[in-house]
């Protein structure tokens, strides 16, 4: 194949892949199906006789067009849109397919490829664009290379062409193939590990929004709502779509996940009812404060530490956005997040509203264990003996005194004991445990509430179970609040973390038991929950997992990498602005230790430096002479298998050869050659044994590899005594 | 330029969106980068270039520039090598005589290994002309930035006078041979002129005998026949300095009608001489196409050359000689008399530029 016929391979699967990962991360299916056949099809139609006929002027004005279309459909968004730019370049990567008759043209092929694919990293991060962008760049880098080469060809042709004389085109031979192949990978390895540094090193956080918004619009976070309105869909979703990962450590980092253990993940907390709403209390206004990171990217909500800790390290699938809540398991004292941020705390609550939109993705939140969180109040000293939480609904009150009177608990409401308000909250969970649990909505007449707890109703989704219950203890006088936020119960032991669905989301009822002291509590039959929240146990189930924890460890890595995550990897200091300064700073606190040493110590720096390279080189010629060896680079002239492990006897004969003057022409057979030195009969014989050990299947033993090569050692021998002067290379 | 533009988006984009890949892509972009410092410096650091001698130059007309690379390198192989001709130092690119700067390409070059490689130059002026600096240069691989190395490989060269295709029916009379009684018979041979009798020796074929005239003579005698007399041309040029020194164009034209009808004879297997008087040119017969490549060489170095000028009046044409000259009129008689103009008339193809014919 020449290399123009390389380069028109390498332009059609580079432009289709860019086409494919658009669609993939655009989720556009209309781009893949009108993209990959109309892309193939210029391409095709690129090289027939008739193309060359269509004029360039036409061409140019058909591309004009679609950039006036595309900036035409672009500008009446009112923004900057990603998806109407890569829609228009995905049409100009067509139309350039066409249009592409010499080397400058395919490299606009090229780069108009790789524009789409910045297209489609802007619209999405998931983790088949992420691997599809990975296949892409050797892909694009052989492409690159063999651009390269014709277009130095192009050149040297388009003199001659002025000229008027005659240049033949060559084919690109194996050696051009081979060594473009094995450069593509050299530079793709070279190219990704110092992308791999900078992305590292790249300092996050800087000025982040400048030019302002142009990614694809953010999803909310969906499944999960911050208020619940009975009757309605709410937090009912069978979506298998991933909304975060979390994985559960205790503070010196082992594992506090596993399969069966359940962590419950906060978001809203709700604590005011109004016709069958469930919605945060906003009357006391200082309940709620703006709250922002501190240097370090904290937020500290507790300077007590609790004696048990429990550390969560969760990563959203998509970037929160103004008026996300951001979920943790129950009494979180500090969060860690990856940029600055601002955010709504809720005092009482203990919950976290963002008030910017996020870059980064994961954030780490530190919580205490139940009861751990600093020293237990007496329920007797409340600051507000005065009031009794209540519930503004008789017949639930009258629900609640029927059942606790039944079995022996007071039903009034008054100041309870911790033991009293476990003896009310078993006592209505045991209750709610007799009903039914359905994903239908049900619509009530009347209050959705006092239907589920009457004789018709009795049936209904967590939300229900979760506001009788608040409702219930409030009744009573005991303080409870409904919580939302998604259950944690599918564990990956692949990656150690859980996977958090859009299908996870539910809720269930905080109750205080002592002063500033609240217990989770889930209302909602655990058979029940289990039909509805336990992971998949099928075999596809189980490959679904793996390619869960690969898309955890995509997301964990790679996509929410952040601030946090770069003095975690750079190991700087926490009180450190940033881990690049510290590592500056070490090098020069090294250049200065030296300087202090004195010239002693330079020379032994020196010395150390020079050695360190002299060893990359002895580990390099070693390596190259093992792949030698093996074969892999440098042989010239036939490889020789030879039983007995001694030495190649193909390259001892051409070394001998090339002593002697005589060194083989790349372009010429072997055979050939050694018919044309003196002693051509020996030489020959030589050959022919050779030619039937590499091509005849009739590999040499060990004696007669010795043979040939003591045959070879006497005619070069007699060869070196006739040939006065041995110059020349290959 | 544009890779770094293209770059410095990237850079502006995952600052403004902190999304990580684009940081990583900003990475290989970078990578790109050096990974594209380190290779193309890499491999030009071995390559080494040798220029082979210019075998001919005639104007108008490519010719062949040939080359030997190799690469000293252990393990570095080269890529996309362009090896461009520039003009000598000191001398700028309107001054130099070739068309544009020739180029060849390489595509690959394997470590230790020497490649011959060859393009075309042009040169359209008739003279010495000098072969500067070679350099060779890549863009691989990813044509972010030219690197380069140039060679100072001064060669002295010469070109030739454009030669055309002449009509073939005006040459044929042109070439036609002459015959003034000058051409005596001179020596025998395998021709069918009867040349003379001799005494028969040993190894003369039997049927050459003469039986008449042996048996006359009581010797053995046998004929003998002329050898062929080649055809042959005579040109003789009548450039007068003080009115070439005028008639530059017209100079040009003369001495490209010349080296046409040389090649033409050259075609035609007939010998050719060349008289120059007024520059002290005077050559042999020409037959073989060494010899017309020395009188083509003359032709080109016409006027450059230091030229003994004969004292007193140069000799006159011969019978028969075609003579070339700016004035149309001829010293002497029996001669076939021609003028650059008369280029136009002979010529057997339109004038094309670029475009040269083979000698």
């Amino acid at each position: 194949m020449t290399l123009q016929g390389s380069l028109r391979l390498a332009l059609i699967w580079t432009s289709l892949l860019a086409i494919v990962i658009y669609a993939i991360a655009a989720e556009s299916l209309a781009v893949a199906a009108l993209g990959v056949p109309s892309a193939w099809l210029c391409w095709w139609a690129a090289h027939q006789a008739w193309a060359a006929s269509v004029p360039r002027l036409l061409v140019n004005a058909v591309l004009l067009v679609a950039v006036g279309l595309g900036l035409g459909l672009a500008s009446l968004d009112g923004q900057f849109n990603v998806e109407r730019i890569a829609e228009m370049l995905a049409a100009l990567l067509v139309i350039k397919l066409f249009d592409r008759r010499t080397a400058r043209d395919a490299a606009e092929v090229l780069a108009l490829s790789v524009f789409l694919v910045f297209g489609a990293i802007l619209t999405s991060l998931k983790l088949s664009v992420g691997v599809l962008v990975l296949m892409f760049c050797p892909l694009l880098v052989w492409a690159a290379l063999v651009q390269q080469v014709v277009a130095t060809e192009e050149r040297a042709e388009a003199y001659m062409e002025r000229i008027g004389a005659v240049r033949r085109r060559v084919r690109s031979g194996n050696a051009m193939s081979r060594g473009l192949r094995r450069m593509t990978g050299g530079l793709t390895i070279a190219a990704s590990l110092i992308a791999t540094a900078v992305f590292v090193l790249v300092p996050r956080g800087l000025t982040p929004s400048f030019l302002g918004e142009f990614g694809a619009e953010r999803g909310s976070v969906t499944g999960f709502t911050d208020q619940v309105q009975l009757g309605r869909a709410g937090l009912i979703s069978e979506s298998q779509e991933k909304v975060l990962d979390l994985r559960v450590t205790d503070a010196d980092g082992g594992n506090l996940g596993g399969a069966g253990r359940v962590y419950y993940l906060r978001g809203a907390v709700l604590d005011a009812y109004e016709d069958g709403n469930w919605t945060r209390q906003r009357r006391r206004s200082e309940a709620f404060q703006p709250r922002e990171t501190d240097q370090n990217l904290r937020l500290v909500l507790s300077l007590n530490t609790p004696r048990a800790v429990i550390v969560q390290d969760i990563a959203l699938r998509q970037p929160p956005s103004r008026g996300s809540m951001m979920f943790a398991v129950q009494q979180p004292f500090q969060w860690e997040f990856g940029e600055p941020l601002e955010f709504t705390l809720d005092r009482r609550g203990g919950t976290l509203r963002l008030d910017d939109n996020a870059k980064t993705q994961s954030y780490r939140v530190y919580s205490g264990l139940p009861g751990t969180l600093g020293p237990p109040r007496d329920w007797r000293t409340a600051a507000n003996p005065g009031r009794l939480p209540s519930f503004p609904s008789e017949y639930v009150r009258e629900e609640t005194v029927k059942l606790l009177e039944a079995q022996g608990i007071n039903a009034d409401r008054v100041r309870r004991s911790p033991t009293e308000i476990n003896a009310v909250t078993r006592a209505i969970k045991d209750h709610l445990l007799t009903f039914d649990y359905t994903l239908d909505i049900l619509r009530a007449q009347g209050d959705p509430i006092e239907w589920f707890l009457s004789e018709d109703g009795r049936q209904g989704h967590c939300e229900y179970f979760a506001a009788a219950m608040t409702a219930m203890c409030r009744s009573v006088g005991v303080n409870a609040r409904v919580v939302t936020g998604y259950v944690a119960v599918e564990y990956n032991d692949a990656s150690t973390q859980y996977t958090v669905r859009e299908s996870n989301a539910h809720a269930w009822v905080e109750v205080e038991h002592a002063p500033g002291q609240w217990r989770t509590h889930d209302p909602t039959p655990p058979a029940d929950f289990d039909r509805v929240h336990a992971p998949d146990t099928s075999l596809a189930s189980m490959a679904r997992r793996w390619f869960d924890a690969l898309e955890f460890f995509w997301v964990d890595s790679v996509v929410s990498f952040d601030r946090g995550s770069q003095r975690r990897v750079l190991g700087g200091e926490e009180d450190d602005a940033e881990p690049q300064i510290a590592a500056l700073n070490s090098i020069a606190g090294f250049l200065n230790r030296v300087r202090q040493s004195g010239w002693v110590g330079a020379a032994q720096a020196v010395l150390a430096g020079v050695m360190a390279f002299v060893g990359v080189l002895i580990i390099m010629f070693v390596a190259q002479s093992f792949f030698r060896r093996l074969g892999i680079g440098g042989v010239r002239g036939p490889r020789v298998r030879i039983l007995g492990g001694t030495r190649d006897v193909g390259e001892y004969l051409l070394r001998v050869l090339d002593k002697a003057g005589h060194p083989k022409p790349g372009w010429k057979p072997l055979l050939a050659h050694v018919r044309d030195v003196p002693d051509a009969g020996v030489f020959s014989d030589v050959v022919a044994r050779l030619y039937a050990a590499r091509f005849g299947g009739r590999p040499l033993s060990a004696a007669e590899a010795q043979e040939l090569r003591r045959t070879v050692t006497e005619a070069g021998q007699n060869l070196g005594s006739r040939t006065p002067a041995a110059t020349g290379d290959g | 330029m544009a890779y770094a533009i293209v770059t410095a988006f990237v850079l502006l984009g995952a600052i403004n969106s902190q999304n990580n890949l684009l940081f990583w892509a900003l990475g290989l972009a970078i990578g790109g980068l050096l990974a594209s410092g380190f290779v193309s410096g890499m491999s030009l650091m071995g390559i080494a270039l040798e220029r082979e001698p210019v075998p001919e130059a005639t104007s108008h007309r490519p010719f062949v520039l040939r080359y030997r690379v190799r690469n000293r390198s252990r393990f570095m192989p080269a890529y996309a090598l362009l090896i461009e001709e520039l003009p000598p130092k000191g001398t700028s690119r309107d001054d130099w005589a070739l068309v544009g700067r020739p180029m060849a390409s390489l595509g690959r070059l394997s470590p230790r290994r020497t490649v011959r490689c060859e393009t075309s130059g042009l040169v359209e002026q008739r003279g010495p002309f000098e072969l500067g600096r070679v350099r060779v240069s890549t863009t691989f691989p990813f044509g972010v930035a030219r690197k380069s190395v140039t060679f100072d490989l001064l060669q002295p060269a010469l070109a030739t006078p454009r030669v055309h295709r002449l009509r073939s029916d005006v040459v044929e009379t042109i070439l036609e041979p002459t015959h003034d009684g000058t051409e005596a018979i001179a020596s025998p041979g395998a021709g069918e002129e009867f040349y003379g009798v001799r005494e028969y020796r040993t190894g003369d074929r039997v049927r050459d005998v003469s039986w008449r005239l042996s048996a006359r003579s009581d010797t053995l005698v046998v004929t003998q026949r002329s050898a062929r007399s080649p055809r042959r041309l005579v040109l003789h040029l009548e450039l007068d300095p003080a009115v070439a020194a005028e008639h530059d164009a017209r100079v040009e034209q003369l001495l490209s009608l010349a080296a046409s009808l040389i090649a033409e004879a050259g075609r035609r297997a007939i010998a050719v001489s060349l008289a120059a008087p007024e520059s002290g040119i005077t050559t042999g017969s020409m037959t073989t196409p060494v010899g017309r490549a020395g009188l083509l060489r003359t032709l080109g170095a016409y006027g450059f050359a230091e030229s003994t000028t004969p004292q007193g009046r140069p000799p006159e044409a011969r019978f028969g000689a075609v003579v070339l000259t700016l004035t149309g009129r001829a010293n002497a008689a029996g001669v076939r008399t021609f003028t650059g103009e008369d280029l136009a008339r002979l010529r057997a193809e339109p004038e094309r530029a670029g475009a040269g014919m083979e000698g």
